[in-house]
């Protein structure tokens, strides 16, 4: 057997451990099952080391449920091919649970208040058409969007500036962006951004990065702001002054 | 700035979540205890944290050995895929109150969370009263539908309208190269392109609707007249009981497709609701034939043959449109061409003829062998970027974009792909018209056969969810469980944690999980044959007689406990192999998707039935013959258009070459 991988995981048990601690292990480089993701080294880990708490359904990209920090990048397990040694924490910004699940309900809230989901498109009952390449292009990823928090976790507004209280944060502007040029909602989808603190962006690009359903989350966030700034709806003064908290 | 930037800041998961506070020795006398400190929702909770609709009763405590919650509402959904989501909808829509408990987290859980832009065939369109519906259904099944129950699906697809609903609550169908949504429209059945749930479960927490994520149903719970009332769960996130008491209960757990070992669908899929009534001595029909798939296993595909955990997929394949033109044999050679030349004959769905042309391959050893198990293919991905944007081509591609970004992987032209299960069928008796059980007020929405796809769970889980909540606005009060039963339940799952491992002698949990797998892929291969059922049943039983009682946690917390997560599961996954492997002895005959080597012929005269498997109290199985439904199709037509004479379905006689 060729090489081994050390893995370096926080671990932390709510109901046990006053501090989360970590502890490293070694896996083996086996060709049977390169390329070894991150994912089948948790299982691995779990089946011959010790057990680990993490979540995942699909094994292939699509349920957004593996999301953890690898070296410090959130990243989903399954769709992560090992190259070296790595270290496995829970997804930043949120609540742990145990290890490497945490509680994502905070986020998953703005997706919900977006409204993504009421649609104010007159209930005529036909579906429309679209153009093939605008859906293919534009609307499909955003639609394929698996809420796998990645880009909350990559942040800045939200993490280093804090704006947690006053921004949706760059999913749910996904969602909000789908609907303001998807060409069916009637909503004003463009003042729902800025009410949801579309300015308070500092375009760090993080989220496009990090967006494994290849969203360009922070382009689009751009493009909402630039719209809104030249329709005059750009807030003055204190809501675009940022000042690092730390 | 304060204590809320430290905490967010926190980059390395330092980040205390003030929950369940028990510690596992103290388990037993503090579940109760724990429940008062915390709110009893899951943690990857989707329920945005309202309890919203105030008909709805938390949080009493009953008393008993072991403290547990009970949560009342008309309506109780177990199982937030596309069916329990809809089920709640529906309910919701109709004026009762509901509550959805799910193993998972909602909008990330089930075979629903696997898929990613799946096809949506819809009957919405449909003229004839869900006569064509019924017709497709019976050919495509092979003769094994109950008509009556396929035409009501094809009425509830007229009267709910589902692509309407789908896209107005928020999803974007797949618009093809004419700009249009419609993929076909064949005799009112119109096949739909991504169709996403994520969306429904926004919209139903958007409602305000009670949604218990991570939280697992134990067992069913009935009145002393035998009706339905409610559920026992266990909060997989700290641990705690809980039980949800409903005059209705409709039970959307999916398959049990996970105990075969051999999935791309979901590890949730085990199996419970199945369990419930099978245990309960209720016959199963269906239990013998898979739901087949073909998955890429490369670059990181499962490799079942392999001491693995779990299993691992690429991009899933459902063969339907024409890309089974791309599925070539070891030799890489097309084969599924031959099947399709002969248009009056073209009765079949391509998926359900592919499957029978991949079966003529296997048959004569023509399967690639890759991961060792013989049982894969290749499809040709050579130019399928240059396919038009129609069918299912734009899913293919995107995932296949999105493996190549994330994994820096470039496909290869050849991709060698696994048949394995993504669902499963198997269902109990139950009223075409309501889907209502034998057991009053449960409603069980379970695959049929093949048609083990939306189309289906949309119709059972509208019509289910109509009748339910038409009825309980007629009844005043709630059904009384009985507390010994919850405490049973309870015992038995919390006995999982507090067994001792000693040593040499417990096998843990997932030890016996992935026994059973291994068990069912080896037995119920792609190619059947009766040794390899005989080894099955017999290592099953083995299981069951030797492993279950040495059964131990290595984990033992009360917070997402994976050990004791899949010791909870293993009863059911259990019974569910053992369901299918006596139903699968007993089929003497290949009828796709169910083929046997040692009987490769369709034999109607003595086969074109259902076969009903159960078990007794004394854990003997029983399988029975049972006459097809069929009230729109008749059998003699079914018996000329599925000839059994014919060789196309005879999977000895190889594919045509063309
Ligand atoms: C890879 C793949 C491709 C597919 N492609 C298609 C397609 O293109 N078109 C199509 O129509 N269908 C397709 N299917 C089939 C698809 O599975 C069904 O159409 C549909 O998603 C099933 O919905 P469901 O709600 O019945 O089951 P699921 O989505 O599996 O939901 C069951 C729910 O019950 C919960 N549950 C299970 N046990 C318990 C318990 N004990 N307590 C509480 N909750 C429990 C689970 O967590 C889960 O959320 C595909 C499936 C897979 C895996
Ligand atoms: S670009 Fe804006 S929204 Fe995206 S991660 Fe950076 S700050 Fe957040
Ligand atoms: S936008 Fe991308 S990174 Fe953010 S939640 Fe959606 S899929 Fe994940
Ligand atoms: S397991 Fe579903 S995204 Fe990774």
């Amino acid at each position: 057997m060729a090489n081994t991988y050390k893995i370096t995981i926080t671990h932390y048990d709510s109901s046990v451990d006053l501090e989360p601690y970590t502890k490293t292990y070694e896996i083996p480089d086996d060709p049977d099952f390169a390329p070894m993701t991150a994912l089948k080294a948790l299982h691995w880990i779990n089946r011959y080391h010790e057990p680990v708490a993490y979540d995942y359904n699909c094994r292939r990209g699509t349920c957004g449920r593996c999301a953890i920090m690898i070296d410090d990048e959130p990243r989903l397990a399954c769709m992560f091919t090992l190259t070296g040694n790595h270290s496995f924490a829970p997804l930043s910004g949120f609540p742990v649970i145990r290890d490497l699940v945490v509680n994502k309900q905070e986020a998953y809230a703005k997706f919900v208040v977006s409204n993504h989901t009421i649609k104010t498109l007159a209930p005529d009952g036909v579906l429309k058409q679209i153009e093939s390449e605008f859906w293919r292009e534009k609307l499909y990823p955003l639609n394929a969007c698996r809420e796998c928090m990645c880009c909350y976790a990559g942040c800045q507004a939200l993490n280093i500036f804090n704006k947690w209280g006053r921004f949706a944060g760059p999913g749910a502007m996904q969602e909000i962006y789908l609907r303001h040029i998807d060409g069916q909602d009637r909503s004003n989808r463009l003042e729902q951004a800025v009410f949801s603190g579309v300015f308070e962006c500092v375009q760090c690009g993080n989220c496009t990065q990090y967006c494994p359903s290849l969203i360009s989350c922070s382009e689009n966030i751009k493009e909402m702001m630039d719209e809104a700034e030249r329709a005059g709806m750009k807030p003055q003064g204190k809501a675009s002054n940022y000042w690092p908290l730390l | 700035m304060g204590e809320e930037l430290s905490r967010r800041k926190f980059i390395k998961g330092s980040v205390l979540f003030g929950a369940a506070a028990a510690t596992t020795a103290a388990m037993a006398t503090t579940v109760g205890a724990t429940l008062t400190s915390c709110a009893p929702r899951g943690a990857n909770d989707n329920s945005g944290g309202t309890n919203g609709n105030d008909r709805v009763a938390t949080m009493q405590f009953a008393s008993g050995d072991l403290s547990y919650v009970v949560h009342e509402a008309d309506i109780i959904v177990v199982g937030g895929g596309m069916s329990g989501l809809n089920a709640t909808r529906v309910a919701n829509d109709n004026g009762a109150s509901v509550i959805l408990v799910d193993k998972g987290p909602v909008g990330h859980s089930g075979n629903s969370g696997v898929l990613w832009g799946q096809s949506f065939v819809s009957a919405e369109n449909n003229k004839d009263d869900g006569v064509s519906i019924a017709n497709f259904f019976a050919i495509d099944c092979m003769g094994i539908m109950n008509q009556e129950q396929a035409r009501n699906v094809g009425r509830a697809h007229v009267e709910s309208r589902p692509r309407i609903v789908i896209e107005q609550s928020g999803n974007l169908f797949q618009r093809d190269d004419d700009n249009k949504v419609v993929g076909n429209d064949v005799e009112g059945m119109a096949a739909t392109h991504n169709a996403l749930y994520k969306q429904s479960a926004q919209m139903l927490t958007k409602r305000g609707i009670p949604i218990y994520s991570n939280m697992m149903m134990l067992d069913i719970l009935l009145d002393d007249k035998g009706n339905s009332a409610g559920i026992v769960a266990i909060s997989l996130a700290d641990g705690s009981a809980h039980v949800f008491r409903g005059k209705k209960t409709i039970l959307c757990t999916g398959g049990y497709h996970w105990a075969t070992g051999k999935t791309g669908g979901s590890p949730e899929s085990t199996g419970e609701g199945h369990y419930a009534l099978l245990k309960r001595g209720y016959a199963f029909k269906d239990m013998e034939f898979p739901q087949y798939d073909f998955c890429g296993i490369h670059p990181f595909g499962y490799r079942p043959d392999k001491e693995q955990d779990q299993i691992e997929l690429a991009v899933t394949f459902p063969v339907n449109g024409e890309i089974h033109k791309r599925m070539l044999n070891k030799d890489g050679v097309s084969y599924t061409l031959g099947f399709f030349d002969d248009p009056s004959k073209q009765d079949l769905s391509a998926f359900q003829g592919a499957l029978i042309a991949t079966a003529k391959e296997f048959y004569q050893n023509k399967a690639t062998s890759g991961d060792g198990s013989n049982n894969g293919i290749y499809f040709n991905l050579k130019g399928l970027q240059d396919e038009p944007n129609s069918q299912s081509y734009p899913s293919y591609k995107g995932l296949m974009r999105f493996s190549t970004k994330n994994l820096n992987y470039n496909y290869p032209d050849n991709l060698e792909c696994l048949v394995n299960e993504y669902s499963s069928a198997g269902v109990p008796a139950q009223n075409p018209q309501t889907c209502e059980h034998e057991i009053p007020g449960l409603y069980p929405i379970f695959v049929a056969l093949s048609a083990g796809s939306s189309t289906w769970n949309w119709g059972q889980s509208y019509l289910a969810a109509k009748d339910a909540s038409a009825k309980v606005a007629e009844e005043a009060s709630l059904p009384a469980f009985s507390p010994d039963d919850v405490q049973s339940a309870l015992l038995h799952a919390y006995d999982y944690l507090q067994r001792d491992v000693k040593d040499g002698e417990g096998i843990r949990s997932t030890e016996v999980h992935r026994r059973i797998q291994r068990a069912f892929y080896k037995g119920q291969d792609f190619m059947k044959s009766e040794d390899g059922m005989k080894t099955m049943l017999a290592e099953l039983e083995r299981i069951q007689k030797e492993d279950l009682p040495k059964m131990v946690c290595k984990d033992k917390s009360l917070n997402f406990n994976r050990d004791w997560k899949m010791a909870m599961e293993i009863d059911s996954m259990l019974y569910c192999s053992l369901a299918t492997v006596h139903a699968a002895m007993a089929r003497k005959e290949s009828r796709s998707p169910f083929f046997r080597s040692d009987y490769p012929k369709m034999d109607n005269t003595n086969f074109l039935c259902y076969l009903w498997v159960s078990v007794n109290k004394n854990g003997v199985w029983n399988v029975e013959k049972g006459d097809v439904v069929d009230t729109v199709l008749p059998r003699s037509e079914i018996m000329r258009l599925l000839d059994d004479s014919d060789p196309k379905y005879d999977i000895s006689v190889p594919n045509k070459s063309v």
